[in-house]
């Protein structure tokens, strides 16, 4: 929400300056003609026709912007096209488990789902698998994801795997940078037998870690990574 | 019977010279006028008080209207000119001289500085620091005149 006000406002501040600079163009132009009283080989748009298509150019940016954003962390990737609509999960926050159908689900326990906790890493997970067969309209599990470190974390990143018996790839999903809350809950279906692999990193900007030796997270503040591994049956 | 010469330099002695062998009056405050085709007025008569004065356009800023009457404002004072705005519109060299409202013309080398608005609209200030406006209607008339 944060990144998507700041670009919302540094597009705007954009469009302003355009149109702040482009007017006093305009006023230097008009009164240098006052004096030299030769036609220009073009004629000026306004000051105010500049306006309304910076005004129109900003929508337009801005919801560009929104999209990007929005979709950003809902790119798949899938081995095999078919499995498009089978193999899918969501991420939510806080706020949205609070609306709509997503109300009906806790962390404290859901009825038709076994419960399982787990702690990696200073990454608690209490996850629910279904008791029931797989049908379109209930998740096959539901993982409640929170850090409980001492960190002061600011954001996260997940990427979830769905993978068959023999670890090999179906799909998978990557959203990054994320402000934390108390938790994230990832609801998910899956038509088959198969793994989902959900890796679940915590990040503090201030922090300089090298805690995984790994070349790719080395000095980006990474202080927590929880990897669970959720057997769907 | 009187009659007011609005003619060039050139022209007007001779005219004057046979409207009078006619038996024709001349003054500057006549209600008849004779005008020159395609001749443009080197000045207005403009009255302040009892007194007529010869007004050359080089020296007027701006006429404005008021009701029934027409001020011409030049760098010496003020003075009432006995035509209407849109006779004056048709005397004065379009060149030199812009209508820019219902109740304004302005010459052009009486215009200091213009300020754009973001609506369709000029603020001009004038030489003697009189603050008039273009309005919308003349908006597109004053930017072609400008060649903007």
């Amino acid at each position: 929400m944060l990144t998507y006000l700041f670009a919302a406002f540094i597009i705007i501040v954009i469009a302003l300056v355009i149109v702040l600079t482009y007017y006093l163009y305009y006023t230097r132009t008009i009164n240098r003609q006052l004096k030299n009283r030769q036609t220009l080989d073009r004629k000026l748009l306004s000051p105010a026709s500049v306006g309304i298509m910076m005004i129109i150019a900003t929508l337009f940016a801005v919801s560009v912007a929104t999209m990007v954003i929005y979709y950003s962390g809902q790119n798949y990737q899938y081995i095999d096209d078919q499995y498009e609509e089978q193999y899918h999960f969501q991420v939510y926050s806080p706020a949205e488990m609070d609306k709509g159908y997503l109300r009906q689900f806790s962390i404290e326990s859901n009825e038709g789902y076994e419960k399982h906790e787990e702690i990696i890493d200073d990454v608690k997970f209490t996850y629910f698998t279904s008791q029931d067969s797989y049908d379109t309209y209930h998740p096959s599990f539901i993982v409640y994801a929170e850090y409980i470190g001492e960190k002061n974390v600011l954001t996260y990143s997940y990427d979830g795997y769905y993978l068959t018996e023999e670890y090999e790839n179906i799909a998978v999903k990557i959203g990054s940078d994320a402000y934390v809350e108390d938790y994230i809950c990832i609801l998910g279906n899956t038509p088959t037998s198969s793994i989902f692999l959900l890796s679940v990193y915590y990040c503090d900007p201030e922090e300089i870690s090298d805690k995984y030796n790994d070349p790719e997270y080395v000095g980006k503040g990474e202080v927590a990574r929880g990897i669970l591994e959720v057997r769907v049956n | 019977m009187k009659f007011k010469l609005v003619v060039s330099s050139k022209n007007y002695d001779p005219i004057k010279e046979e409207l009078i062998s006619k038996g024709f009056e001349i003054d500057e405050d006549a209600d008849f006028v004779i005008t020159e085709k395609d001749n443009f007025a080197d000045y207005l008569v403009g009255k302040r008080g009892a007194e007529l004065y010869r007004l050359p356009v080089s020296e007027i800023t701006c006429v404005e209207s008021f009701g029934h009457d027409v001020i011409a404002h030049t760098a010496k004072g003020d003075y009432n000119i006995n035509e209407r705005l849109r006779y004056l519109e048709s005397v004065l060299n379009p060149r030199d001289f812009i209508r820019i409202s219902n109740s304004v013309i302005v010459s052009l080398s009486g215009i200091e500085k213009i300020k754009p608005t973001m609506s369709a609209k000029f603020i001009l200030t004038l030489v003697d620091g009189r603050i008039v406006d273009v309005t919308r209607t003349y908006y597109y008339t004053f930017r072609d005149t400008l060649g903007v």
